[in-house]
């Protein structure tokens, strides 16, 4: 050990103040830079939930994202429904439509806190289902998965959301039949549930690399155990969340 | 009202609770950033008890002096982050198997430079500057003031080891975050990665064991140093 070089302490301070830049960078990436990586860089992204220092700074950012994400999804909608016929309304918003505020706020809230409300509801069995593979996880861990999941799910809808917008413009402009409206509309109010896929996909991905936790002699067996628990979460998760949109729709839309 | 208005209502009393403790515990951020966590907590509050529940994030027990030595572990443990961060994609089992033990070895570096410290305190002090013995002190004196220099000795020698040691462990791991750096760029496999990484993290022990091992001056010559460094070497180990 007396063989290799001593320090050289005296450069210390520059350098010292360059790497604290980036660690200061590193460990709180604001909730824009978080999007950044979760489409760019997800391996960074779940490197970051593992460290259990930083999941409680990461919970808020990902709350962010997944808010204003659905809020925008929401007034979307609301507009668009405002723009079609009263015919072309969707038979499930169509006994408590009308145009008018109380509605449009309902469907936004319905939307925006249904979708990370559902979440809440089938946060304790997601824990349960990774304690039962026996996967080594916090109850703060899971929580932040699932929410990397919604802003997965967010960060996709606000992806598919011109798409759909420009299709259902289209289809107002051009006057098509209101069987069809309705059709696209309804696609439309189940939009989130297809963006959620790439969710599920995340929070798939995510629990998959905590199977390293797992004891080396049954890591494969259990794997295959996990993977079907966090599938059957999903399905748990997908069930609920129509549910309480609902709920919330009929609640508030008076 | 109805079921669901009765629930809400308990749900947002539960939800204004938890705002309230989210508020108390964190006030780390922005004014804008807390005004977000307090505003979300009050309705989505099942996310937040979890963050609540894990406690208040031990802050570190006493910032580090700023000497020599602390840059110096600042600086190595700074590169050590950034090549351990260059691992990901690459080689990050060996990140989580090793997780512990390089935490660990940041303690340990810090543990040491505490001790070089705390030696350097007392060294300093002025009761132990080395003075003459006079002439007309008595035999016993005279012995218990040689025992003495030569124990202050001892200290001396002790604290100059750990230092050495230290800045020898930090040179070490220093050379091995520049090999995970080549052995990255040379496109070496993971494997290589790992094991050098296993030997920072053994760099660890390295110092453990130079902190349990005796002195080698303790077989000097004189058995009354040999004490009396054998006990305070004891007692800085403690």
């Amino acid at each position: 050990m007396k063989s290799i070089p001593v320090l050289e302490v005296e450069v210390v301070e520059l350098e010292h103040s360059e790497s604290d830049t980036q660690t200061a960078e590193i460990d709180k990436p604001s909730a824009l830079r978080l999007a950044e990586l979760l489409l760019k860089d997800r391996t960074q992204v779940e490197n970051l939930l593992r460290d259990e220092s930083r999941q409680a700074d990461l919970i808020p950012r990902f709350l962010a994202i997944s808010l204003t994400s659905f809020s925008l999804f929401g007034w979307m909608m609301v507009m668009l429904l405002f723009a079609v016929p009263a015919g072309a309304i969707p038979s499930v918003l169509a006994e408590r439509w009308s145009v008018g505020p109380q509605p449009a706020i309902a469907l936004w809230l319905a939307y925006t806190l249904g979708l990370i409300a559902a979440t809440g509801i089938c946060l304790p069995s997601f824990y349960f289902y990774g304690l039962l593979a026996g996967i080594r996880i916090s109850f703060l861990q899971v929580v932040s998965q699932c929410l990397k999941g919604q802003a997965s799910t967010a960060i996709m809808l606000i992806g598919v959301l011109p798409i759909y917008v420009a299709v259902a413009l289209g289809m107002l402009i051009f006057r098509t039949p209101e069987d069809l409206q309705q059709l696209v509309l309804s696609v439309g109010l189940a939009l989130p549930f297809f963006a959620g896929l790439w969710g599920v996909y995340s929070i798939y991905t995510g629990f998959m690399r905590l199977a390293d936790t797992l004891p080396g002699d049954c890591r494969e067996r259990r794997t295959c155990f996990l993977r079907r628990l966090t599938l059957a979460w999903a399905a748990c998760y997908t069930a609920v969340t129509p549910l309480m949109i609902y709920a919330l729709w009929t609640h508030f839309a008076g | 009202m109805n079921l669901l208005s009765t629930s809400l209502v308990l749900y947002l009393m539960i939800g204004a609770g938890v705002a309230l403790a989210v508020y108390l515990a964190d006030r780390s951020g922005s004014q804008a950033e807390r005004s977000f966590r307090v505003g979300t907590a009050a309705v989505f509050w099942p996310l937040y008890i979890p963050v609540l529940l894990r406690g208040t994030p031990t802050p570190p027990t006493e910032a580090m002096p700023a000497d020599d030595v602390s840059a110096a572990i600042t600086q190595v443990d700074c590169e050590l982050q950034a090549a351990l961060g260059s691992l990901r994609g690459w080689a990050e089992g060996v990140l989580v198997r090793e997780k512990d033990r390089l935490t660990e070895l940041r303690s340990a570096w810090s543990a040491q430079a505490e001790r070089i410290r705390e030696m350097d305190r007392l060294l300093q002090l002025p009761e132990h500057a080395i003075g003459s013995t006079s002439e007309e002190a008595s035999p016993r004196m005279q012995q218990s003031e040689q025992a003495r220099l030569r124990n202050l000795h001892c200290l001396q020698q002790l604290r100059e080891r750990a230092h050495d040691d230290l800045l020898g462990s930090l040179a070490a791991v220093r050379e091995l975050v520049s090999m995970i750096h080549l052995a990255k760029f040379t496109g070496a496999p993971a494997a290589r990665a790992e094991e050098i990484v296993a030997q920072i993290a053994a760099a660890v022990e390295g110092l453990s064991i130079v902190t349990a091992q005796e002195p080698p001056f303790l077989d000097g010559p004189a058995p009354s140093c040999a004490t009396a460094a054998n006990g305070l070497h004891r007692q800085i180990v403690r």
